[in-house]
């Protein structure tokens, strides 16, 4: 049984490059483009994986992993974040407040992103 | 004569040798006292200047309370310290008796006992108050007669001149030293000598003789005198001498006097005049002059007075005087015309040129006839400096494009410069006597009123701000600047102002805020711009290249590998472009960037084992240095080690060597990377650094950022870099960085 990953950007091309790569290396992915439509997929499924962009219109993916957290059922979520924002403030937000497990930066090198994503599905930082 | 009576209890001091007879004879007043004061005898002398018939009035009484009445000892006393120093005591003092004040010699002379024990004193009293008075009268008198201006003099019985005064110098031109001791005959012309004679045995047989006489002076000329003889005699009656007083009666002397009072008078003024004057008569001598003539010549006095005006003057020997002289002397001129003559010249000195006014005023004698010449010169040097300077500084108020205006405390207008009236578009006649404030406009005056309180405050404005009003109601920024001047002599203290339109400069500062804030725009946009850059491009171009991996398996066997190539190839050269140009704009703004010692070998390692696969690809050797150094660097260090090495794998042949070397310089670090590469030429080893620039474009691939990302991180070190060419072949890309970091830099 594959593992199943979410990647929720609002940039549908970048989702298209994401889902075709996870998708080469063998993995189930499910994409929204917006934290509203994240949030009702989650009533049906539970990826082993949740890919966030931080920068989306009406919902962050900061905002949108807290959410995510205070779930039913989805407490122990690995959650990483997939932004262009590269500072380390970005990336302390993304794992202290949003309670996020990394914080991978945009733009991203296929072979080093999989390897990333692989990772994250193992052994995922707690 | 009783002994016993004279001296109780004193045998030891005076024996039995009758001296009680030898004492009284003695002209002094001698007493004996003991260590008490207590008289134990004193001589007739001493009795009777107190009145006392014998010793037994006196005997065993306080020296003091016997002999002057006195209730303690006098302050003159010198028994006193003769008891204490046992040495003999002098003093002179005048004392208060029943005959009146009397002048004494008082000596003390302590006397020892048998065991060397000062017990007596013999104070002896010698009476000098007559010798004092004639001295004392003599004295005055000698002051009188020496000081007087009538002539005075002695003669002995043998007539020669045993006194001779200050009148009498003066009179007969002898001085004293020259006469004393001189036969009389020496002042009586030689025909009266006889008669001279009869009159002084007439002197010493009346005692008084006047007459009028001729006497002799030392220049051989004769003075009538009139002549009071008066006989000198001892308090015997009997002549010593003749003294005379001489009265000089020739009119000539008296007029002569009376005009010599006047000529000081006239010449003490003369003195205290500033200018210079002379009076030259008509050989061209100077005949007088006054102070400031001398002090101003430079000329000792000596060689002023009966020489040429042209020698004191202006140094001139005759010869030069006939040549200089002829055409602009002033004094000729007035002697020739009899008329005033002015003129002014200037000298060049070695303190710079000085100006002299000088005048040239005949004097006429009686007949009409010019004989001598009053010359007076005036240094006008700082009138003339004065006057320089107002020329000058009228003639800059004219030229200045600055308005320059002065004005009554009232703020009436007094002045107004060429500038000003072309400003305001006012004329000289409708500012002049207005008040300033018609240039000012009505929204203004408050403002305008700071500028008079600042004036009125401190004295002086500078940088003043303010809008004015020309004629035509144009509005105008100013910058003013004033200054009160205090009036000199009385006259009433002003303002100058100092105006400037500042209109240009206002526009000019307006663009300068719009540049600054455009300037601040387009630093906002290029941070923007980076910005974009580093995220929004590369991210698509991140989703372009992946999506093409993704398809470039697709796509293999259908003949497009080239095509497939050309186009990984320039999206990887687009995305180096793009991450340069970032971090360029990253360093560009890295001015406070944290500086921590770090080791240079480190950095370097982790730099050559992070080198792209490109750089391996070209199998290159790339040597670099085993020893640690350490320098205060910054994270951005790292970037110049990896363009540098970068640079040099992309500029080599392929198997080649690049070698990385540091030296340790003192207070500073100096690393060197080498390549076997094409080199740089000459040309271009300054702008290779600069933005932008490759030595052949399209030659090598690269952003052609790399080396100003270089050259902009050593500048944040305050180090240098720069590329040598190695001797056998290849470049050398070296650079400095100081080991400590100096903020102050």
């Amino acid at each position: 049984m594959s593992k199943l990953v979410l990647v929720v950007d609002d940039e549908e091309d970048f989702l298209y490059q994401i889902k075709r790569m996870l998708e080469r290396a063998g993995l189930n992915v499910a994409t929204a483009t917006s934290g509203m439509e994240a949030l009702s997929m989650l009533k049906d499924i539970s990826p082993d994986l949740i890919l966030l962009d931080v920068m989306m219109p009406k919902m962050t993916g900061w905002d949108l992993a807290k959410t995510i957290k205070e779930m039913e059922g989805f407490k122990d979520a690995t959650i990483a974040m997939l932004t262009v924002k590269s500072e380390l403030e970005d990336k302390v937000i993304s794992l202290e407040d949003s309670g996020a497990a990394w914080h991978i930066t945009k733009p991203i090198e296929m072979k080093k992103f999989v390897n990333t994503v692989k990772w994250l599905l193992e052994s995922p930082p707690k | 004569m009783s002994r016993a009576h004279g001296i109780k209890g004193s045998d030891e001091v005076f024996p039995d040798i009758g001296l009680e007879e030898l004492v009284d004879a003695i002209k002094d007043g001698i007493t004996l006292i003991d260590r008490d004061f207590r008289i134990h005898y004193t001589n007739r002398l001493v009795l009777d200047m107190v009145g006392a018939k014998s010793q037994d009035d006196v005997f065993g009484r306080k020296c003091f309370e016997a002999l002057f009445g006195r209730r303690s000892p006098c302050e003159w006393c010198n028994s006193q310290a003769g008891f204490e120093t046992g040495e003999v005591q002098r003093r002179l003092a005048s004392v208060n008796t029943p005959d009146g004040m009397k002048h004494y010699a008082f000596s003390a002379h302590p006397s020892l006992n048998g065991k060397g024990v000062v017990c007596h004193a013999v104070e002896v009293a010698s009476d000098v108050t007559e010798k004092a008075g004639l001295e004392s009268t003599i004295k005055r008198l000698a002051t009188i007669a020496n000081s007087s201006a009538d002539a005075m003099m002695c003669v002995d019985l043998d007539s020669r001149f045993e006194f001779w005064n200050t009148g009498a110098e003066a009179l007969f031109g002898f001085k004293r030293d020259e006469i004393l001791g001189k036969n009389f005959h020496i002042i009586v012309p030689p025909e009266l000598r006889e008669a001279a004679e009869v009159k002084r045995r007439l002197a010493l047989k009346k005692g008084f003789v006047r007459y009028e006489t001729l006497r002799l002076k030392k220049d051989g000329t004769t003075v009538p005198v009139d002549m009071t003889l008066t006989v000198i005699a001892d308090e015997r009656g009997n002549p010593t001498g003749i003294a005379a007083s001489i009265k000089d009666l020739s009119e000539k002397e008296m007029v002569e006097s009376e005009l010599r009072e006047i000529k000081n008078h006239l010449e003490s003024i003369f003195d205290t005049i500033q200018e210079s004057i002379c009076v030259i008569d008509k050989d061209l001598r100077i005949i007088s002059f006054n102070e400031s003539f001398a002090k101003n010549t430079g000329t000792p006095r000596e060689n002023i007075l009966g020489n040429k005006c042209y020698k004191v003057l202006h140094g001139y020997s005759e010869d030069e005087f006939l040549v200089h002289c002829r055409k602009h002397c002033i004094v000729r001129e007035a002697f020739e015309t009899g008329k005033p003559v002015e003129s002014v010249h200037h000298h060049d000195t070695v303190e710079g040129q000085i100006f002299h006014e000088s005048r040239a005023l005949p004097t006429r004698n009686a007949n009409g006839e010019t004989y001598q010449i009053v010359y007076g010169i005036n240094d006008v040097t700082e009138k003339k400096e004065a006057e320089q300077t107002l020329r000058f500084l009228a003639k800059i108020q004219g030229q200045v494009s600055e308005m320059i205006v002065t004005m009554a405390l009232d703020h009436t207008l007094l002045t107004v410069n060429d500038a000003a009236q072309r400003t305001f578009g006012y004329s000289e006649d409708e500012l002049v006597g207005q008040n300033a404030s018609i240039l000012v406009p009505e929204a203004e005056m408050e403002n305008s009123n700071a500028f008079w309180d600042a004036i009125s405050e401190k004295g002086f404005v500078e940088g003043y701000e303010g809008m004015r009003v020309t004629k035509n109601g144009r509005r105008f920024p100013t910058e003013l600047s004033g200054v009160l001047v205090s009036g000199e002599g009385g006259a009433s203290p002003y303002v100058i102002g100092v105006g400037r339109d500042i209109t240009e400069r206002k526009k000019a500062e307006k663009k300068l805020r719009d540049y600054a804030d455009r300037l601040e725009r387009s630093n906002k946009l290029k941070d923007l711009f980076a910005d974009i850059m580093r995220h929004d491009l590369l991210n698509p171009l991140g989703v372009v290249k992946n999506v093409f991996e993704i398809i470039e398996e697709d796509l293999s066997d259908r003949g497009i590998e080239k095509e497939i190539a050309m186009v990984t190839r320039n999206v990887a050269k687009i995305e180096d472009l793009v991450h340069s140009a970032a971090r360029f704009g990253q360093v560009e703004s890295a001015e406070d960037m944290e500086f921590k010692n770090r080791n240079l070998k480190e950095i370097l390692e982790e730099v050559v084992s992070g080198l792209s696969s490109e750089g391996l690809k070209k199998d290159m050797t790339i040597k670099i240095f085993q020893d640690d150094y350490y320098a205060e660097t910054n994270p951005f260090i790292e970037d110049v080690f990896s363009n540098l090495i970068t640079n040099a794998i992309k500029y080599s042949e392929a198997g080649s060597e690049i070698e990385a070397s540091c030296e340790d310089l003192g207070d500073k670090l100096m690393i060197s990377v080498s390549d076997r590469g094409m080199g740089v030429p000459d040309e271009h080893k300054q702008g290779i650094f600069e933005r932008f620039k490759r030595v052949e474009k399209g030659s090598v691939k690269g952003s052609g950022l790399g080396l100003a990302i270089v050259k902009r991180v050593v500048e944040l070190h305050n180090g240098d870099v720069w590329v040598e060419d190695r001797p056998d072949g290849g470049s050398t890309f070296a650079f400095t960085l100081p080991k400590k970091r100096d903020k102050d830099v």
